[in-house]
């Protein structure tokens, strides 16, 4: 339902993320865990481009989200002015190769040495806007889809909770008012927070506050989850509620992907684990696997330390 | 020194001898400047502000931000005395502009208070918690929504005040523009002043008039922040 195809991402000179790619099918709990810097958090928000992946692409069911990355499509590769050029030059040499090896040698050098510009050709810029203009959808509407939990919560100040709630499916999904707030209310029950519906931001503990964050991201209905360490700004005693709503939203099903330190969560919860350090992900399997027969060498000493 | 002498005979030249028409005209083109001004500020402030705000992935958005940081730079570095001078007799002039001395300070006034009010509106838009426009655009509303909606409620709150504080200003700084020829309260009160050979009793009623006014207006922006504080708790 999702695929992040090879992102990297870099803050100035600082690559945070380098070349991650993951598919997320409905239904899956993924947790990600790693050392703070990792790259986690990255990985996460450039699912829902919170920040813009610096190469690769990300795919919401068959809709394009990010901008075409060529050196993913090699049929784009093979219309670009370097790749024509190169080919005839390897040609003209005559190494013995058949076309197709060739070709293959050539599109494998353009990749790795990140050989395309910014100007190559019209055909090749014909191909990367058809292949936009076919896929692309807008960022706002896939968002609409994926729902998001921050650290800090991130309730609008500004708004009382049940304005918090519905603004998104009045405004963005045109429901009514009415139909909007009976949804509200019926989801401030399910977290036992009905009482608080007109209360602001500012009176709730950050224990409800992020329970409602996740309400409100659930009042727009959407296929999949994102949460970005939702306890770490917690209270100790208050991580336990907000928790319990993400456990009991897994047993409903929701596709979810979860920045954590809970390891807890991760084992009890997830049908995937994933391990990142420095800007990959260097394991993932299942948390039972995960957690016993831990392989890579940083996976274990990070284990070692946290469990 | 004969003290209430002195007001006695800047009482009868006030009153009797009809200066406080003056004195009337000189406040009210006072206060026609600082509220005009304001009003032309706020419109150029939170276009600038707009355009110092917006990313930055346009070619046009870049060009008129440098033009923004030029024109603030302008107003911001340079004597509100000086801009008054360049605009009444050299701009204007050279536009071919023909404007009473009132209009030019209203205008010139406006400009500058445009380059002090962007500045207010942008550091009031950025103390706003980026993750507020982060949570916006999340759920799928576009920037220009999540702007009006989320940011701005909560920017205005950090902006009236200091909007308040700019007004004290703009009234404190009319005093100058009698140097291109509009009557204000200075002009008056040195009119008293050299028909009775006498100035210090017209000066210290002009400082009573300013900060009569001020305080009034600093009362007023505290009613403001008190009611603002009162909706946040709610």
């Amino acid at each position: 339902m999702i695929s992040v195809k090879n992102i990297y991402k870099n803050f100035g000179k600082l690559e945070v993320l380098k070349g991650v790619s993951c598919e997320i099918d409905k239904g899956e709990k993924i947790v990600v865990i790693g050392p703070s810097g990792s790259g986690k958090s990255t990985f996460l928000r450039c699912i829902n481009l919170l920040e813009h992946p610096t190469y690769g692409e990300v795919w919401v069911d068959d809709d394009l989200v990010t901008p075409v990355d060529p050196y993913l499509h090699f049929d784009v590769i093979k219309v670009s002015d370097t790749y024509k050029k190169l080919f005839a030059a390897a040609k003209a040499q005559g190494t013995g190769q058949s076309d197709d090896e060739l070709s293959t040698d050539i599109i494998m050098k353009i990749k790795r040495e990140d050989l395309l510009k910014k100007h190559e050709g019209k055909e090749y810029h014909a191909l990367m806007k058809q292949i936009y203009k076919d896929n692309a959808l807008n960022i706002n509407l896939a968002r609409q889809r994926i729902g998001m939990v921050f650290q800090q919560f991130n309730l609008f100040n500004n708004l009382s909770v049940l304005d918090n709630i519905t603004l998104g499916p009045i405004k963005l999904l045109k429901k009514s008012k009415a139909e909007a707030e009976e949804k509200a209310y019926a989801l401030l029950d399910r977290i036992g927070l009905r009482d608080k519906a007109n209360a602001f931001p500012q009176q709730l503990s950050g224990g409800q506050k992020q329970r409602i964050a996740i309400v409100r991201a659930l009042a727009m209905d959407p296929e999949i989850m994102l949460f970005d360490e939702p306890t770490s700004a917690l209270d100790p005693e208050m991580v336990g509620e907000v928790l319990d709503v993400m456990k009991e939203l897994a047993a409903s099903g929701m596709t979810m992907v979860v920045v954590t330190h809970e390891m807890g969560f991760a084992r009890e919860v997830a049908t995937r684990v994933l391990f990142m350090d420095e800007g990959k992900i260097l394991e993932e399997n299942t948390p039972d696997v995960f957690f016993t027969q831990p392989k890579n060498d940083r996976l274990k000493d990070f284990l070692s330390k946290v469990l | 020194m004969d003290f209430s002498g002195k007001i006695d005979r800047f009482m009868v030249t006030l009153i009797d001898k009809g200066a406080y028409t003056k004195v009337l005209a000189g406040l009210r083109n006072t206060v026609t400047i600082a509220v005009v001004g304001l009003l032309i500020g706020i419109m150029i402030g939170t276009l600038i502000a707009i355009i110092r705000v917006v990313p930055k992935n346009n070619p046009v958005v870049r060009v008129l931000d440098k033009l923004a940081t030029v024109y603030v730079a302008f107003f911001r570095g340079t004597p509100i005395m000086v801009q008054l001078l360049l605009g009444y007799y050299i701009l204007f002039p050279l536009l071919n502009i023909k404007l009473s001395s009132l209009v030019v300070c209203v205008l010139i006034f406006g400009f500058n208070s445009g380059a002090y009010v962007s500045e207010i509106m942008r550091s009031g838009i950025q103390s706003v918690d980026p993750g507020q426009m982060e949570a916006g655009r999340a759920l799928g509303f576009g920037y220009g929504r999540t702007m009006m909606k989320i940011v701005v409620p909560q920017a205005v709150k950090n902006i009236l005040p200091t909007l308040g504080n700019e007004f004290i200003s703009l009234i404190k700084e009319t005093s100058v523009v009698n140097f291109v020829g509009a009557m204000d309260l200075y002009n008056a009160f040195s009119y008293i002043g050299s028909s009775n050979y006498e100035f210090m009793v017209p000066y210290l009623a002009m400082a009573l008039i300013y900060i009569v006014m001020v305080l009034l207006i600093t009362g007023l922006i505290k009613l403001m922040e008190k009611r603002l504080r009162a909706s946040d708790k709610r």
